[in-house]
C-alpha cells in the first residue's frame, strides 16, 4: 500500500449541527521534498468542490486547517489535496464528516401486553438526529434485571424478549445513544397486568326467545385470561341494514360474564352483534371486536 | 435469607410499588395462581404419566415438609415474609433441578413459567418487607422452614423421582394456598392476630 503523504484529524468527526468545525491536514516531511510542496500548496475540497480560501489557515510548513461555521451539511467528504510541483493536484487524505444532533430525551413511553405475546413498549424519540442512534429499552424489578431490548435508528418501539410476569411491578425506561451523547427517559413503574389487551371474545352466538319477541340472548367465550383476570365487556348491535352501532350501556356489563340478554328489540328483525372486553377495572386496553354474529327476534304473537 | 437479599440489593430501589394495598393485592393474585394445581402439578402429572388414581394418591402421601398453615399464621409479619421468601427460594432451586427430567425444557413450559412466577412473588415479598419496616430486620427463617426436606433427587429409579417430584409440587401448591389465605387476612385485618 502506498503510504499517504499526510493525514487529517480528527479522522472520524461527528459534528453537532449549527456548531463550528475545524479539521487539520498535516503533511509528512518526506513528501514535502518529494513533491516540492508545503502546507501552502494544500487545497481543501468538500465533495470534490474547493473550499473558499477564507476558510483555510496555514498553520506552519506542514499543517493547514479548514474551518466550517454553523455546520448544516449531513454527510460530507472532506479531502486534503496538494498541488505537486505547483500544478498536479494529488489527493493526500480524506475523511467523512457526519453531522447531526444528540438524542432528545425519549418521552411518552408506554407499553402494551397483547395477550399471548411479549410486552411491546414504544416512545417518542423527539427530533431527528441524522445520526446512527441506538435505543435500549431497560426493564427491571426491584430484585431482578431483565435482558435489554435494543432497537436501531428509526424505530421507536421494542418487544421484550421475555414473557411478561403479571402481578409484579416492573420499572421500564429507554436509553438513547449516538456519537454526540446519551440520555435516558423517565422510568415508568407499572404491573404488566394493567397493560393487557385481551384477545377478543369468540364463539359469539345469538339465540331468540319464542316467549319474548323483543329479546335476543348472547353467549360467548372470553379470552383465556379470564382464568386469572376479571374482564368486563362492551356490547354493540345494529339491525342488519343499519350502519351505526347501538351501544349496550357499559354499566350493564361491568361485571365479568359470558352471556347477556339484549332487550327492547323489534320483533322479527335481524340484528348483528359484536363484543369486546377489557380488564374489569378498566386498566389496559380494549380487546379488538369479536367476530360479528347475527340473530333474528321471534315474530310477535297475533293479538 | 431476606436480610441478605435486603442488604445485598441496596441498589434495588427501582421497581417496587410504593403502595402496600397494591402489593398485597398482587401477592394475593400470585398466591391464587400458584396455589392452583392446574398451574404446575396437573400438567406434571399428565406429562409424566402419573394420571391414575393410585399414583395420584401416592403423590399426596407423605407430603414434603413445607411450613404448615398453622405455623405460618403464628408468625409475625417479618417472620412470615422471611419464611415465604426463603421457602420459595428453595422451591425455585428445586424446580431448577426438575429440568433434568425433561429432555427439552420446551416440552414442559409450565416449569419455567412457575419459576418466573416464584421470582415475581419473592420480588413482591421483598418490596412488602421494605414497606412494612424499613429497614427491616428479618430474623433467620424459623426451624420449620429449614426442615423443608429436599426430596431425594438421587432416588434409585426414575419412577421414584417422579413420585418424589409430584409430592414436592403437591406440597408447593398447598403451601401457596396457605400463604394466600394468610395474606387474605392481612388485608381485612379481621383477625386479632399477633401481627405487629
Amino acid at each position: 500500500l502506498v503510504e499517504p503523504c499526510g493525514y487529517i484529524y480528527p479522522e472520524f468527526p461527528v459534528v453537532q449541527r449549527g456548531s463550528n468545525f475545524t479539521a487539520t491536514c498535516v503533511l509528512k516531511e518526506k513528501c514535502l521534498q518529494v513533491y516540492s510542496v508545503n502546507a501552502t500548496y494544500i487545497v481543501w475540497k468538500t465533495n470534490h468542490v474547493a473550499v473558499p480560501k477564507e476558510q483555510v489557515t496555514v498553520i506552519n510548513r506542514t499543517a493547514s486547517s479548514v474551518t466550517f461555521t454553523d455546520v448544516v451539511f449531513q454527510n460530507v467528504q472532506l479531502t486534503c489535496n496538494i498541488l505537486s510541483f505547483g500544478q498536479i493536484e494529488q489527493n493526500v487524505y480524506g475523511i467523512t464528516i457526519l453531522s447531526g444532533y444528540p438524542p432528545d430525551i425519549p418521552t411518552n413511553l408506554s407499553c402494551i401486553v397483547n395477550e399471548g405475546k411479549n410486552m411491546l413498549c414504544q416512545w417518542d424519540p423527539g427530533r431527528e438526529t441524522y445520526l446512527e442512534t441506538n435505543y435500549t429499552l431497560k426493564s427491571e424489578w426491584a430484585t431482578e434485571k431483565f435482558p435489554d431490548c435494543r432497537t436501531k435508528h428509526g424505530t421507536s418501539s421494542c418487544m421484550m424478549g421475555y414473557t411478561p410476569i403479571y402481578f409484579v411491578n416492573i420499572e421500564v425506561w429507554v436509553e438513547a445513544e449516538n456519537a454526540l451523547g446519551n440520555v435516558s427517559s423517565e422510568p415508568i413503574n407499572f404491573d404488566p397486568v394493567d397493560k393487557v389487551k385481551p384477545s377478543p371474545p369468540h364463539n359469539l352466538s345469538v339465540t331468540n326467545s319464542e316467549e319474548l319477541s323483543s329479546i335476543l340472548k348472547l353467549a360467548w367465550v372470553n379470552s383465556g385470561l379470564d382464568s386469572i383476570l376479571r374482564l368486563k365487556s362492551d356490547i354493540q348491535y345494529r339491525t342488519k341494514d343499519a350502519s351505526t352501532w347501538i351501544q349496550v350501556p357499559l354499566e350493564d356489563t361491568v361485571s365479568p360474564r359470558t352471556s347477556f340478554t339484549v332487550q327492547d328489540l323489534k320483533p322479527f328483525t335481524e340484528y348483528v352483534f359484536r363484543i369486546r372486553s377489557i380488564k374489569e377495572n378498566g386498566k389496559g386496553y380494549w380487546s379488538d371486536w369479536s367476530e360479528e354474529a347475527s340473530g333474528t327476534t321471534y315474530e310477535d304473537r297475533p293479538s | 435469607a431476606l436480610a441478605l437479599l435486603f442488604l445485598s440489593m441496596s441498589w434495588a430501589k427501582r421497581g417496587c410499588s410504593s403502595s402496600s394495598p397494591k402489593l398485597l393485592s398482587q401477592l394475593k393474585s400470585q398466591a391464587n395462581i400458584t396455589g392452583n394445581t392446574a398451574s404446575l402439578l396437573e400438567p406434571y402429572i399428565l406429562h409424566q404419566n402419573l394420571n391414575t388414581l393410585t399414583l395420584r394418591a401416592a403423590c399426596t402421601e407423605h407430603p414434603v415438609a413445607f411450613p404448615s398453615e398453622d405455623m405460618l399464621r403464628q408468625l409475625s409479619k417479618p417472620d412470615f415474609l422471611s419464611t415465604v421468601h426463603a421457602t420459595l427460594g428453595r422451591v425455585w432451586h428445586q424446580l431448577g433441578a426438575f429440568r433434568q427430567q425433561f429432555p427439552k425444557i420446551q416440552d414442559f413450559p409450565e416449569l419455567e413459567r412457575a419459576r418466573q412466577n416464584i421470582q415475581g412473588i419473592r420480588n413482591n415479598v421483598y418490596c412488602m418487607a421494605r414497606l412494612l419496616h424499613p429497614p427491616l430486620e428479618i430474623p433467620e427463617p424459623t426451624q420449620a422452614d429449614s426442615g423443608t426436606s429436599r426430596p431425594t433427587t438421587t432416588a434409585p429409579g426414575i419412577f421414584q423421582i417422579k413420585i418424589d417430584s409430584c409430592r414436592f409440587l403437591w406440597g408447593y401448591h398447598r403451601f401457596m394456598g396457605s400463604v394466600g389465605r394468610v395474606f387474605e387476612e392481612w388485608g381485612d385485618g379481621s383477625r386479632r392476630s399477633r401481627r405487629h
